[in-house]
């Protein structure tokens, strides 16, 4: 469709880049702006621009943060001895959120995919190795249980095996709140086979 | 388990099509190309969520591929209903809804109505290259299983990011080694599993097969399948340490070809009529016989592992057979669950005249895409 004004059409193009968002969704999101006040849309056109003029990347953890090192790498009363790896940043929100986690994170930044052309260099790989040889007690790797996490976890594990640190992986199987009657048979025998002792 | 209702709003040839089926026997006849085996292609995809007869969802829409859709109602045996929907439109590509519900995961769907199809297409299962076998028993094994389902699924992406792997080495060979040792280790643990459940399988299926075969040929033949894995292991060896010495022994042979060599992706299964290889020896009267038994075997297995009838689809398997082998084939599935059989008018008076002993059964006539009760 041909749009009266260049301006329009540009915000719905740009919009409709966004994951999740398609063109039809893109327009109402532009003519909901267009109704809004002057203020409001300097107000979000602000807050996107801060995000790439002040959100950066730990130099530690590589976690997004505005302050380097983050908020975590730079906590006193965060256990420096244990350090929990992770795909992505917003994993760490995840695991922040249960407020059970004291430990230190690592953002590899993907996971090892042949397909997708990721190799170990083009993980911070490297950058974590450094960290181990500062006296690191523990390492918890918690990649996805799926075939390319399950392949950077065993990675990561031969590398760090021999460095004589306490190594575990995150465990999966029944969510908690779900009655064994519910969860489905795959979720149940999964959880069967990483059974632990009692 | 047995389909109730099926309506085709438009598939292929099919528009607007309402039918009722019985739970015994159900005889679609019609002269060649008026849709009869599209008919039964719907059903199949209400039961495993793709065709038989290609993976282009496109030539299942006429015009132009745009669009198909239709529906089925499935009644278990404690008389519940589930309603499947498929429909497919080329901008959203395909969708299937149980009881309104979206599936997200279509393999969720495979083997809540198990199925078995005996199709014209099936030759290549006896006849054919390897890939055909696995393709048989994988569906056999996933509608058997969820988690061997969920263990193919996993370990055909191990084997794709393997060979993406083999394709793009890094040159420094201690990285290579490395690397190449993580997808090996995945592969050897998930493939253990896939060919522990076809060994099991292959032990339960046997004494089906003969007893089929026996029955379909009333001679004194024994038809047999013997499992040869791409990891041959003698009992009391280790599947995954002689798993791992191979992988390790192909590692050079794997570069130079550039593909993963060792694993049940290689597996092959033989089928044997009183010890003599049926893809060598085989007449082709004995390769029908054969597909037969093995579907007869198929429905049996299915039985035991679901604790219910699967619905059985065949379609023109009687165009081939005499009266007296199809006397037979009625006999040997006597005692399955709901039948749908296609079929020219030839062969449904040739199956009439051999009966259904108590059961009862609805005749549909298809006719340039339209269907109504004869």
């Amino acid at each position: 469709m041909k749009y009266s004004s260049e301006a329009v059409e540009k915000a719905i193009h740009e919009l409709a880049k966004l994951p999740g968002i398609g063109r039809k969704s893109a327009q109402r999101h532009v003519f909901f702006l267009l109704k809004s006040s002057a203020d409001e849309v300097t107000e979000l056109a602000q807050a996107l621009l801060d995000l790439k003029s002040r959100v950066k990347y730990c130099s530690v953890c590589f976690n997004i943060t505005e302050q380097d090192p983050c908020d975590i790498c730079s906590n006193p009363r965060r256990d420096t001895g244990t350090i929990c790896v992770v795909e992505e940043a917003n994993d760490i929100i995840a695991l922040e959120n249960t407020g059970e986690y004291k430990g230190l994170y690592h953002v590899l930044g993907g996971v090892l995919s042949p397909l997708d052309g990721v190799g170990p260099d083009d993980l911070r790989i490297r950058e974590l190795l450094k960290r181990l040889s500062e006296n690191v007690k523990e390492v918890i790797l918690a990649t996805n249980p799926n075939t390319e996490g399950e392949a950077t976890a065993i990675y990561l594990s031969k590398l760090i095996k021999p460095m004589n640190i306490k190594l575990s992986r995150i465990a999966r199987g029944i969510p908690v709140g779900a009655d064994l009657e519910y969860a489905d048979e795959l979720t149940l025998v999964r959880a069967l086979a990483g059974r632990m002792e009692f | 388990m047995y389909i109730h209702k099926l309506d085709i709003h438009i598939f292929r040839n099919l528009q607007n099509i309402s039918l009722d089926f019985t739970q015994d026997i159900n005889l679609i006849f019609g002269d060649n190309a008026q849709g009869k085996t599209n008919l039964i292609e719907t059903i199949y995809i209400l039961c495993l969520a793709k065709s038989f007869r290609t993976h282009d969802e496109a030539e299942l829409a006429p015009f132009d591929g745009d669009t198909y859709s239709f529906d089925g109602v499935f009644m278990n045996d404690a008389d519940i209903t589930n309603r499947v929907a498929v429909y497919y439109t080329r901008s959203l590509g395909k969708k299937i809804k149980v009881d309104g519900k979206l599936v997200t995961q279509f393999s969720k769907l495979v083997g809540k109505f198990p199925i078995v199809i005996l199709s014209a297409e099936d030759h290549v299962i006896t006849s054919g290259p390897p890939a055909q076998r696995r393709k048989f028993f994988n569906i056999m094994l996933s509608q058997s299983s969820a988690l061997y389902l969920d263990e193919l699924k996993k370990y055909e992406r191990i084997l794709k990011q393997k060979n993406k792997f083999l394709l793009s080495l890094p040159k420094d060979p201690a990285a290579l080694r490395d690397q190449l040792e993580i997808w090996n280790c995945q592969l050897i643990n998930t493939g253990v599993n896939i060919m522990q459940a076809r060994m099991h399988m292959i032990e339960e299926i046997n004494s089906y097969l003969a007893a089929s075969y026996k029955t379909i040929t009333a001679a004194d033949f024994t038809l047999q399948v013997h499992y040869q894995p791409s990891v041959p292991v003698k009992t009391g060896q280790n599947l995954a340490a002689t798993f791992t010495t191979m992988v390790k022994a192909a590692m050079n042979n794997e570069i130079r070809r550039g593909a993963a060599l060792v694993g049940p992706h290689r597996d092959e299964f033989v089928f044997t009529i009183s010890g003599n290889d049926l893809r060598k020896y085989g007449s082709r009267g004995e390769h029908k016989s054969a597909l037969v038994s093995l579907k007869a075997a198929e429905t049996v297995f299915l039985k035991k592992k679901t604790q219910t009838d699967p619905i059985l689809l065949f379609d023109d398997l009687f165009a081939e057979l005499d009266i007296e082998r199809s006397a037979r084939v009625m006999e040997l599935f006597a005692k399955a669950g709901q039948t749908i059989i296609t079929g020219t008018s030839l062969d449904m008076t040739t199956i009439k005249n051999i009966g259904f002993k108590d059961k009862s059964y609805n005749t549909f006539l298809v006719k340039s895409g339209q269907v109504s009760r004869a």
